[in-house]
């Protein structure tokens, strides 16, 4: 069942579920995407006057407190059997949801350093738990042949927010929004999590399987399917997550690209940005969906090779009026891509047994540290003084250096597989059979 | 970028690297800048001046944006596109070669300009009918050749447009913007000219061939059969891509859908070697 076959037979249920799905992960993304990421640097630099090498060291402890919170919680998740509990999760996701509430609020109260460290210690626990619980609803909501389109929504959803709204990039107008928001979210969700509700108990019912990398695995390998696949997933994403915030920080503050990016004064250009993260992200899901995701690694570490190399040039040839849009397309194009990819991949690699543990370690790893450490590295590279061109050199050579590896490793694995295979004995239409006939062990 | 200037950029580009006139070509595409002691400048975009007392060595092109002369260029300029002004103290040593934009110079200029107005006339309806009857004739035949060698080809990428048209519109569409943009960069770093215009001819084939594909598939329902209905069918195609072209905006936009759309199907067939499936998923 896909979810245009349920619009077509009128069964709401699985469309209710997706779209509360959509609703949820695209309004949690968006709070990630705003408050946490650029308003903890507002709040830090501006409200309580600290250094930007300190905030980048507290960004750092929030994306280390967090993970550690989040793979807590995937393991009791998946240890517990919660992971294929719809209700709890939900119980789970109220309680986050009052949390970051009561966080959101006080932000702009923070006044000391002390009080920033106490309140990145205390948001990391909302955060953390939320990322297994939030991922890994995809499983229980989503059906697996849909998750690509989803993730594709939720992704273009966020990221319009994000780059229309706000006007100001500060913290009083994000914590005022995004409290209003969550407010008006909460007795929904607490209607939701009070186990007196019909909807939820029939999407609970719902037998959506595993995910779409572990089809095919009995049931008694699927708690260790594609291991192998996860773990090498997990440092493709790192490095893409990790590359992209290392450029982003610095591009958006450079006055010199500012005109071009999601910062930019000028409307016609934010609007162009928003509906580029639209038209990316549904790129993506419709290649998620066709495609192996061998072929999406390489369209995004390509794209990312391509943009830094831009703005590289840009920057050396580029003059003090708006830079060609040319640059922000690809650099959205690429940002939609593999956030698409990281909504769907993870619950896909994933069964009802391993969901919370993957979805942590993989967008917990590879999304937040990769991208919280990359972040305070941008700014203590700021604060260090090393010139926007120079810190550009490094990412492009990242960037690169990933785009060449993707193919050589996919080349070496294949070479590895036939070689374990061995060459076939029959001889080629160009090749005499004593050319196969060697010893067994070269042919091994 | 536009594609018209794109095409003026690649013309400018291999101009000035075929002449061996310039090691060194700046490429202004934006912002307002000042020049001064370049070698060759290209003004693609950006509002350029050259201050007074300060000289550029050449040659110049100037095809979008404007280059407000105020001191000197040792050799020629070449106007394509965009606005030349040329102020009372401007000298150029050369000649300005004003083919298309505009050139406004004032009085006490020392500069010899030469023009020539081939440019900003719009072909008539003649010329449009004949072009588009050669493109049409071209693509046909480029059609039944295309059939007769590999029958299967043409319905291969003709079933990707009808059975996938999402899938091969976006995988057209990406590779079409990421196609050009890298083929303009890797023209600007100059050695790598001739891959560009080489890439810019590979991508005109498999665009061709992508209106082979759709010309394919209206052929399916023509009363001929075998290759004279592909090659009617790409005609067809042809002459209703020019008709949708007079629509503006939906018109252009609905071409440029189904262009893509026929470049990605043979992406993903692999010229039509392969039938396109997309991964199977548990629904």
């Amino acid at each position: 069942m896909t979810l245009l076959q349920a619009v077509r037979e009128r069964r709401w249920v699985p469309v209710l579920g997706a779209g509360a799905y959509v609703a949820a992960l695209a309004a949690g993304y968006y709070y990630n995407l705003t408050f946490v990421q650029l308003g903890l640097v507002d709040l830090g630099t501006r409200l309580v006057g600290m250094e930007r090498r300190d905030v980048s060291v507290l960004m750092a402890v929030l994306a280390v407190a967090t993970l550690v919170v989040a793979l807590a919680t995937g393991v009791v998740l998946d240890r517990r059997g919660w992971g294929a509990d719809l209700r709890i999760k939900l119980r789970v996701l109220l309680a986050v949801v009052v949390v970051q509430l009561g966080l959101t609020v006080a932000a702009p109260a923070v006044a000391t350093p002390r009080g920033l460290l106490a309140w990145v210690l205390v948001c990391a626990v909302p955060l953390g738990c939320g990322i297994p619980v939030m991922f890994s609803l995809m499983g229980d909501l989503v059906p697996v042949a849909d998750r690509g389109h989803v993730a594709a929504v939720v992704a273009g959803l966020a990221f319009f927010a994000a780059a229309l709204f706000p006007m100001q990039w500060r913290v009083e107008e994000f914590s005022r929004m995004l409290a209003v928001g969550m407010a008006a979210a909460l007795p929904v969700l607490a209607w939701a999590a009070s186990g007196r509700s019909r909807l939820v108990d029939l999407l609970a019912a719902q037998d959506l399987g595993p995910g779409r990398f572990c089809r095919g695995a009995s049931a008694g390998e699927r708690a260790d399917a594609g291991r192998g696949t996860f773990v090498v997933l997990v440092v493709l994403m790192f490095v893409v997550f990790f590359v992209d915030s290392l450029g982003f920080l610095r591009i958006v503050e450079a006055p010199v690209l500012m005109a071009a990016s999601w910062q930019s004064t000028d409307v016609g250009v934010r609007v162009f940005i928003a509906v580029t993260h639209v038209v990316g992200a549904a790129m993506a899901g419709v290649l998620y969906t066709a495609f192996a995701r061998r072929w999406l690694f390489l369209w995004i570490f390509g794209l990312f090779a391509f943009t830094h190399l831009l703005y590289t040039f840009a920057l050396r040839g580029g003059g003090d009026g708006v830079p060609p849009l040319t640059l922000p397309l690809f650099y959205v194009l690429a940002v939609s891509f593999y956030t698409t990819l990281n909504f769907a991949l993870w619950p896909d690699l994933s069964t009802a047994r391993t969901i919370g543990l993957r979805t942590a370690v993989g967008v917990g790893v590879a999304g937040w540290l990769a991208s919280f450490l990359s972040t305070a590295l941008a700014l203590w590279s700021a604060d260090a003084g090393v010139p926007l061109e120079a810190h550009l050199r490094w990412v492009d050579a990242l960037a690169l250096l990933a785009l060449v590896t993707v193919p050589v490793v996919l080349y070496a694995r294949r070479v590895r597989l036939l070689a374990r295979e061995g060459v076939p004995d029959e001889p080629g239409p160009h090749r005499p059979a004593a050319a196969v006939a060697g010893p067994a062990d070269l042919r091994r | 970028m536009s594609p018209d200037l794109i095409g003026l950029l690649l013309l400018s580009l291999v101009l000035l690297t075929s002449g061996g006139d310039a090691e060194r070509v700046e490429v202004l595409s934006a912002g307002t800048q000042e020049v001064a002691a370049a070698g060759a400048v290209v003004v693609a975009g950006a509002d350029v001046v050259v201050p007074a007392g300060e000289a550029v060595a050449g040659p110049v092109h100037v095809l979008d944006g404007s280059l407000v002369l105020d001191g000197a260029v040792e050799g020629d300029v070449l106007v394509l596109g965009g606005t030349l002004e040329l102020t009372d103290d401007a000298r150029v040593a050369g000649v300005v070669r004003h083919y298309g934009g505009e050139v406004l110079a004032a009085p006490q200029a020392a500069v010899r300009v030469e023009g020539l107005d081939v440019v900003a006339e719009r072909g008539g309806p003649v010329q449009d009918l004949a072009s588009t009857v050669v493109g049409a004739v071209l693509l046909g035949a480029l059609g039944a050749i295309w059939a007769r060698r590999r029958p299967g080809g043409v319905a291969v990428v003709g079933d990707a447009l009808s059975h996938h048209p999402v899938v091969v519109l976006t995988v057209g569409a990406l590779v079409a913007v990421t196609g050009i943009s890298v083929l303009v960069f890797m023209a600007f770093t100059l050695v790598l000219l001739p891959v560009t215009v080489l890439g810019l001819l590979a991508g005109a084939v498999l665009v061709g061939l992508g209106a082979v594909g759709l010309g394919g598939l209206v052929g399916r329902r023509l009363p001929v059969g075998g290759p004279a209905a592909t090659a009617l069918g790409t005609v067809l195609v042809v002459v209703g891509l020019r008709l949708l072209g007079l629509v503006p905006v939906v018109g252009d936009l609905v071409a440029l859908a189904l262009l893509l759309a026929g470049l990605g199907a043979v992406l993903v067939t692999y010229l039509g070697l392969r039938s396109f499936s997309p991964v199977a998923l548990p629904a």
